[in-house]
């Protein structure tokens, strides 16, 4: 009796941990952005200048590693790259008409604009140890102004949400991030739907619920939209890649290359949230 | 003094994964460093020390993220014991045999993580799950095995991780 006795008294045992462990994983996951408790900022506060020199050496060191393998193929990518650089002018020079068009409207409607005249610079320091979730470490906090919830943005493009905030670092939901979902727009269709983070370690998007009779085809930009309540509207969300129809056969989804180049940002733009005006 | 010192190792194996080994991705994953050291030490030590130093592991990983506190405590919990359980069963000094073990646990401790995601309602494709993360870290964990098992296998008897058993 008793050897049978002790293995249930090890199950029994084993079935608590267990299931105090997936009570502890349902309790602290984050359901909304928040200031971490102390003990915790107070662990990111001091890690974060080790973290930021070992990602800042290492940064280097790749650099220089790129360089010396890169010289013998320097030439034909520099005339690539005088190709894009030609290209992208043209696109520019489209984009500015397309602005000055745009003020001259939003001012016959009276519509103020703002242009994130408060954001925060921010360096990132770190990513998340795994490789199912995208969120990136900076080296700004609640000193500077940094917020829960505040949306992070390059000029390329979205890069994701704030989701936790110490004193000098906070952590960044990236849009690539499973947990991750935007209210969007197809810019040239105006056609909208929902983009979902696919895989952390994957730099892809899917956008879902998109009506089924929109037409939109590979190469159309999706833009973040003025439904979503979070994230300002019109900011470059990503490129539509492939378009399919989902399988219940009422919407399509369109898969997205993400705007911002997430694996390789360095530096980001914290929007701190715009005061309203006596307007 | 291995309790510290196997601690510390865990530490620095978080922190790299955290800064250094994102510029070291293949295939879009980085390996998974704490798991490496849970699955040598569950090898040579058998489940018991093999589930606690996972379990121990994984929740550091966990405090580091900040959320989902014992997500990655239980999956490295299932390595550890997992490891463990070929502890009497294989040639330990061979290194071939370490990284099939490696290899082999590392898709467990993966599809663990995976089932948890999805009891959460984070919905992941199984394809996705598998193709792009589940078997590229269990890839990549085997090839470093090679590098650095026998360091850990010799740290372990001769070096700074020799001591007391469990």
């Amino acid at each position: 009796m008793a050897p049978s006795w002790r293995t249930a008294k090890k199950f029994f045992l084993a079935c608590i941990l267990v299931g105090l462990t997936v009570g502890a994983i349902y309790l602290t996951r984050p359901d909304k952005p928040v200031s971490l408790n102390p003990f915790a900022a107070w662990i990111r506060d001091i890690a974060a200048p080790v973290q930021e020199g070992l990602w800042r050496a290492t940064r280097g060191i790749k650099a220089s590693a790129s360089f010396v393998f890169s010289l013998g193929r320097e030439n034909a990518r520099t005339r690539a790259l005088q190709e894009q650089v030609a290209a992208l002018q043209g696109e520019v020079r489209r984009l500015r008409a397309l602005e000055a068009e745009n003020a001259r409207l939003k001012a016959l409607l009276e519509y103020r604009t703002t242009r994130y005249p408060t954001a925060v610079v921010a360096a990132v320091i770190g990513r998340n140890p795994d490789n199912w979730f995208g969120m990136v470490s900076i080296d700004r906090g609640r000193d500077a102004g940094v917020t829960p919830g505040a949306v992070v943005v390059t000029p390329a493009g979205l890069v994701g949400r704030v989701m936790a905030v110490s004193r000098n670092t906070a952590e960044v939901l990236l849009i690539t991030d499973p947990r991750s979902a935007v209210g969007a727009v197809v810019y040239e269709t105006h056609t909208p739907g929902i983009v979902h983070g696919n895989l952390g370690s994957v730099s892809s998007l899917k956008m879902r619920y998109v009506a089924k009779d929109a037409t939109v085809r590979r190469g159309f930009l999706v833009l973040t939209s003025n439904l979503s309540g979070v994230f300002p509207p019109g900011i470059p969300v990503g490129t539509v890649t492939r378009v399919e129809d989902e399988e219940s056969g009422l919407f399509k989804t369109l898969y997205l290359t993400p705007a911002a180049d997430l694996d390789r940002i360095e530096e980001v733009l914290v929007l701190r949230a715009v005061e309203p005006t006596g307007n | 003094m291995r309790t510290v010192t196997f601690l510390v190792l865990l530490g620095m194996g978080l922190l790299l994964e955290k800064t250094v080994l994102h510029f070291l991705r293949v295939a879009g994953v980085k390996p998974d460093l704490v798991l490496l050291l849970v699955i040598f030490n569950g090898i040579l030590k058998g489940p018991r020390e093999g589930a606690f130093w996972g379990f121990t592991g994984g929740l550091l990983e966990d405090f580091a993220c900040g959320h989902y506190i014992g997500l990655q405590a239980l999956s490295k919990l299932c390595a550890g014991y997992a490891a463990g359980l070929v502890e009497v069963r294989v040639y330990k000094e061979s290194l071939l045999v370490a990284a099939v073990v490696v290899w082999a646990v590392s898709l467990i401790a993966g599809a663990v993580v995976y089932l948890l995601l999805l009891s959460l309602g984070i919905l992941i494709t199984p394809t996705d799950a598998l193709l792009r993360v589940i078997f590229p870290v269990a890839v990549y964990n085997g090839l470093l095995s090679f590098l650095f098992y026998r360091f850990f296998h010799r740290a372990t008897f001769h070096g700074i991780l020799r001591e007391e058993g469990f």
